[in-house]
């Protein structure tokens, strides 16, 4: 299955973890991720070729679990491409490349989580 | 209702908080941390929790998840399960190697993770009874000679008792135990099945075993406790009859 095959955000999970769909309870942990995802864009803007790879990898590493826990599948498969890529020596090339796309699918995701937000505000 | 109290380490708040609320809902009682120093100084006081969960991948300078959970494992007899994105052999190695009871794979399904969770509780569990079973039998050891087998109890002139199996059943419940054991908890134990009312099996079992435990005049009895079953005296050299 394509990354881009894989939603940016599927809501159902997230409720389906914490056994329920109390807006008022999934507004917290959603608010605090999307702050993560911001968080995350701002220090993948930060990285340039040559590429600290040890860096990166622990970058993605680090939201890659929440990512797939709130439903964000996109982002967390993109942030496991990531974690590889780093973790096999790939070129600067290839890191750059996937950068790019993780950069992408962090943008995305975060509007998604926002339109999530802002649908269920108090 | 017994609530065991869950300790979590892990350094990415929203699966820390998910955690939390995910066995505080399947009645856990959790403390949690994102910080590892934090979660150290909880090491350090005096609450004790009943099982730690702590994550593999710290994004600490100084200590990995393995660290911690070695320090927990030199420091208390707890299990600690381990918390990991990567399902690789080395990672499973490296945790286990390290002295965790258990590993799971991130994203976990909580069912899952609660039934390891109650699987090692329940191991600990075991051990501990065994470790009572060992700390009796040692206070046994100083004044008797059990040979289980034989079912023969001797003191040290040369005497002794042989027991029946149901005596020797009886006698070793009572010695796994220190504090009282009831009545229907011991005719369970022994019969296999549960106490009827005025049934005087036990107290004619329990009476016949103080009989003979009298004669090797070893200081051995067994207690009625009022209203809480027997319990089995031993004599201790040091604080006398425990």
């Amino acid at each position: 299955m394509s990354q881009d095959a894989l939603p940016w955000l599927d809501a159902r999970l997230l409720a389906e973890a914490l056994e329920t769909d109390a807006p008022e309870v999934l507004r917290d942990f959603y608010s605090l991720f999307l702050q993560q995802v911001q968080e995350l864009q701002q220090q993948l803007d930060g990285f340039k070729p040559p590429f600290d790879t040890g860096e990166l990898r622990l970058l993605a590493h680090k939201l890659k679990s929440s990512a797939r826990t709130v439903g964000a599948l996109a982002l967390g498969e993109q942030l496991e491409a990531l974690e590889r890529a780093c973790l096999q020596g790939s070129s600067a090339t290839t890191l750059e490349a996937i950068l790019v796309a993780t950069r992408r699918a962090g943008a995305q995701t975060g509007r998604e989580v926002q339109a999530w937000l802002d649908d269920h505000v108090d | 209702m017994n609530r065991p109290l869950v300790a979590i380490l892990d350094d990415d708040e929203v699966m820390l908080r998910v955690l939390k609320l995910q066995l505080e809902r399947r009645r856990f009682r959790c403390v949690a941390f994102a910080r590892t120093d934090a979660f150290l100084q909880y090491l350090e006081s005096e609450e004790r929790a009943a099982l730690y969960i702590v994550d593999y991948f710290l994004d600490s300078r100084r200590l990995s998840g393995l660290d911690i959970c070695r320090k927990i494992k030199s420091r208390y007899r707890a299990p600690v399960i381990m918390l990991t994105a990567n399902k690789g052999t080395s990672t499973i190695v490296n945790c286990l190697q390290a002295g965790a009871d258990q590993y799971i794979v991130k994203p976990y399904h909580i069912d899952e993770l609660e039934a390891r969770m109650q699987a090692t509780m329940r191991l600990y569990d075991s051990q501990q009874e065994a470790a009572n079973v060992a700390t009796a039998a040692e206070r046994l050891r100083e004044c008797v000679t059990v040979n289980w087998l034989l079912r023969v109890i001797s003191v040290a002139d040369g005497s002794f008792v042989r027991l029946t199996e149901k005596e020797m059943a009886l006698f070793e419940l009572l010695a796994s135990e220190d504090g009282p054991l009831d009545r229907e908890r011991v005719y369970a134990s022994i019969y296999g099945a549960a106490m009827t009312p005025f049934n005087r099996s036990i107290d004619i079992l329990v009476s016949r075993l103080r009989k003979k435990l009298g004669e090797l005049q070893a200081g051995i009895d067994i207690l009625t406790v009022r209203g809480g079953g027997y319990i089995l005296a031993v004599p201790d050299r040091e604080h006398g009859v425990a």
